[in-house]
């Protein structure tokens, strides 16, 4: 099980990765997401927000999700730190997703945009 | 065998690479379990096997990535060769550019392209990139919904390099047109990268899945095969030329899968050992010209 804090840095890495990659602000466009992240065995959620191709992960709930992503403490810090990809758990249900199927390609998107090779 | 709808099916027995065959065409309606169910009960009763409506492998630069799906489907076989028609798509749309560039009637140099998707023919990508077209990749735009054009093959392959490894890895429905949503009524994405194209090319499903409404007057439609109705829809459109990169044989065009089956059942080989010779000796013995039809006059070119 991964700490609170494991998790907050992995959130915090990707947002780096993400302003750093400047063709997401263009991929993002328009696309103004509230995403709620969940840890099963962690008490408390974590957030992101896209807004005008910019990513920030508040401390607290910027408003209602539009989509949510929860599965174990162990895989949300493996997931946004890099580690892994999103599609194989996703696949396999480890990894679960409320959102549409045209948010979940777009997210998919800029996960291996930020991480893939 | 395709993913497609199965109101398309018909047989026809036609001279191909000079064998006389019989060629069948069983859609699945986008069902992968019926799919593999028809493959595995023709395997071993038929000479060749090919796999339309999905992809199996997609080439890049060297690297080949495998489709999940579609190679589930390919091993419901064990003992006749199946074929997605990849190897026609490396060597036979290729040609076909190069056939246009020398012929028209588009000009291509300087022409602006929009290849709705691009990763499952690279092939044709680089050969229009090399007549001097202005390339327009809409991969990401037309697949994912992803308001980014691609301009160049080198940003098309490093994007290919992130993302091409997982994408492979999704059900066939996130990633392609299959079954019943091959017939629903167009609906127009990213419709300005449409009108600004001179040339609209790639996989037809993908053109007609997100074509626009109106404004394509004059325009050229480069791509696989098209039914009459496909043709019909374009021309109501305002396209021009219809340009089909599988040739006009025995009196009609047959998708890439099939023409590589048929080189498969002519040359008594498995995909893996066909050569560029193969497709090579292939397009010289028949001649080989992309199918034009001018829909202004309902004329078909050379």
């Amino acid at each position: 099980m991964a700490a609170a804090d494991e998790l907050t840095r992995a959130l915090d890495g990707f947002v780096e990765r993400f302003a750093a990659e400047p063709r997401l602000k263009a991929m993002t466009a328009g696309w103004d997401r509230t995403i709620e992240v969940r840890a099963d065995d962690l008490p408390a959620p974590y957030w992101l927000r896209i807004e005008g191709g910019v990513l920030r992960r508040p401390d607290e709930a910027p408003g209602k999700p539009d989509m949510a992503i929860s599965a174990n403490s162990d895989l949300i810090r493996d997931l946004f730190s890099g580690r892994i990809s999103p599609t194989e758990p996703y696949l396999t249900g480890d990894l679960r997703l409320l959102a549409s199927e045209a948010d979940v390609m777009r997210l998919d998107v800029i996960t291996l945009m930020v991480w893939g090779e | 065998m395709s993913l497609g709808s199965s109101r398309r099916d018909h047989s026809v027995r036609a001279t191909l690479f000079g064998r006389d065959m019989e060629v069948a065409r069983r859609g699945c309606d986008g069902d992968m379990d019926r799919a593999i169910a028809l493959v595995a009960e023709l395997d071993g009763k038929v000479d060749a096997i090919g796999l339309g409506g999905l992809d199996v492998y997609l080439f890049i630069r060297g690297e080949r990535y495998v489709i999940a799906d579609g190679m589930r489907l390919m091993q419901a076989a064990t003992r006749t060769p199946v074929t997605d028609g990849s190897g026609c798509k490396r060597y036979l749309e290729p040609a076909a550019v190069r056939w246009l560039a020398a012929h028209g009637p588009v000009a291509l140099a300087g022409a602006k392209v929009l290849m709705v998707s691009a990763l499952d023919r690279f092939g044709m990508a680089e050969a229009l990139t090399e007549a001097g077209c202005a390339m327009t990749y809409g991969d990401l735009m037309f697949a994912a919904g992803v308001p980014y054009a691609i301009h160049s093959l080198d940003e098309l392959a490093e994007i290919a390099r992130k993302m091409a490894r997982e994408m492979v890895k999704l059900p066939i429905h996130m990633i392609y047109s299959v079954g019943a949503s091959q017939e629903a009524a167009p609906e127009a994405r990213f419709p300005e990268a449409y009108l600004d194209a001179d040339v609209i090319a790639g996989d037809f499903l993908f053109i007609r899945r997100f074509l626009p409404p109106d404004g394509l007057d004059g325009k050229a439609v480069l791509t696989n095969t098209t039914t009459a109705a496909d043709r019909e829809l374009l021309r109501a459109r305002g396209v021009r030329y219809v340009i089909t990169t599988t040739p006009l044989l025995a009196g009609r065009t047959f998708g890439n899968n099939v023409m590589e089956a048929a080189l498969c059942a002519a040359f008594n080989k498995v995909p893996e050992e066909l050569t560029p010779d193969d497709f090579g000796a292939a397009l010289r013995a028949a001649d080989y010209r992309p199918a034009v039809i001018d829909l202004a006059s309902g004329q078909q070119g050379d």
